[in-house]
């Protein structure tokens, strides 16, 4: 309990200090960019966007057999995933985009956001599972080939035998029958 | 506060949130609610409103320090959108379709109206 506490606070503490080093950065890049208007919270859309198909990413890679520890799926996902993107200041930002008015672009920050989030989670799942097959394909690729390369074959699998060495065990067999006759 | 001695400052009250909001999931889960990611929901309305407060109530330059340890720190670590982003893509992945929608749709409504009652009652206090 205390080391997973640990482990929360460490990636938690990453976290925090990423989304307020980018959020000035990720400003000055949105207000280079034309259409973009001065006071909206970018930084904030574009943090939890990254974060959304970043824990996808590692989830998916998760779920799908990576060999990622829980440990260190607990400190990346619920640490810094969890304290680098944020909800608090996503919604509370969205009331200010309200209060000044802005009922069509608070709504369309507030859907859009979400359906990008949960989209790029969705994204970054899927690509992680692709990545692990391609990945297992791989090393498999790669311990055939060290096999079909050395002089030793056995690599343990079972039933892995051909057709021609069935026959020939069958001949060598019968002949064995017929000499003990 | 110094931009260095702020930005560990944001570390350390970051780190208390993300603790904090784990140890409250982990609490959570022994109300074995299934279906419904729950802890997470809650956890993200009352961050949500907290923040609402702090942002109206501690509005001044000289209380920048405070929001920004607090708010940008302790509110950004507790609260998480990855986890409520990927929580809906699971329920949704699992054909629990209703409870998705109802977890992004009930997480932005309830998140946009505790987050203006919380702005609404630091107007009144501060």
């Amino acid at each position: 309990m205390i080391r997973k506490l640990f482990l929360v606070l460490a990636g938690g503490f990453c976290g925090a200090v990423t989304r307020y080093l980018l959020a000035k950065p990720l400003l000055a890049l949105a207000g280079a960019l034309p259409g973009t208007h001065a006071g909206f919270p970018y930084d904030t859309l574009l943090i939890n966007l990254t974060g959304a198909f970043l824990i996808g990413l590692l989830f998916g890679a998760f779920e799908h057999g990576a060999p990622i520890s829980p440990d260190l799926r607990l400190a990346l996902g619920t640490g810094f995933l969890g304290a680098y993107t944020t909800f608090s200041s996503f919604v509370v930002g969205a009331a200010g985009e309200l209060r000044h008015g802005q009922t069509f672009t608070a709504l369309l920050y507030l859907c859009g956001a979400m359906a990008g989030g949960v989209l790029l989670a969705f994204v970054g799942f899927t690509l992680a599972g692709g990545l692990v097959e391609r990945w297992r394909a791989g090393s498999l690729d790669a311990q055939e080939a060290a096999v079909a390369g050395g002089d030793w074959v056995n690599d343990g699998a079972i039933g892995d035998v051909s057709a021609e060495e069935l026959e020939r065990n069958g001949e060598r067999i019968a002949e064995l029958e017929g000499g003990a006759r | 506060m110094s931009g260095l001695g702020i930005t560990l400052g944001i570390g350390a009250t970051g780190a208390l949130g993300a603790a904090a909001r784990y140890l409250l999931v982990e609490w959570i889960a022994r109300w074995r609610v299934r279906r419904f990611p729950l802890a997470i929901f809650i956890i993200n309305i009352t961050g949500a409103f907290i923040l609402g407060f702090l942002t109206t109530a501690f509005a001044s330059a000289a209380q920048l320090d405070t929001r920004l340890l607090l708010g940008v720190g302790f509110l950004g670590g507790y609260t998480t959108f990855s986890t409520l982003s990927y929580e809906t893509f699971a329920l949704g992945r699992r054909g629990e379709t209703l409870y998705a929608w109802l977890n992004a749709g009930g997480s932005l409504l309830a998140g946009v109206v505790a987050a203006a009652l919380g702005l609404a009652l630091g107007l009144h206090v501060g």
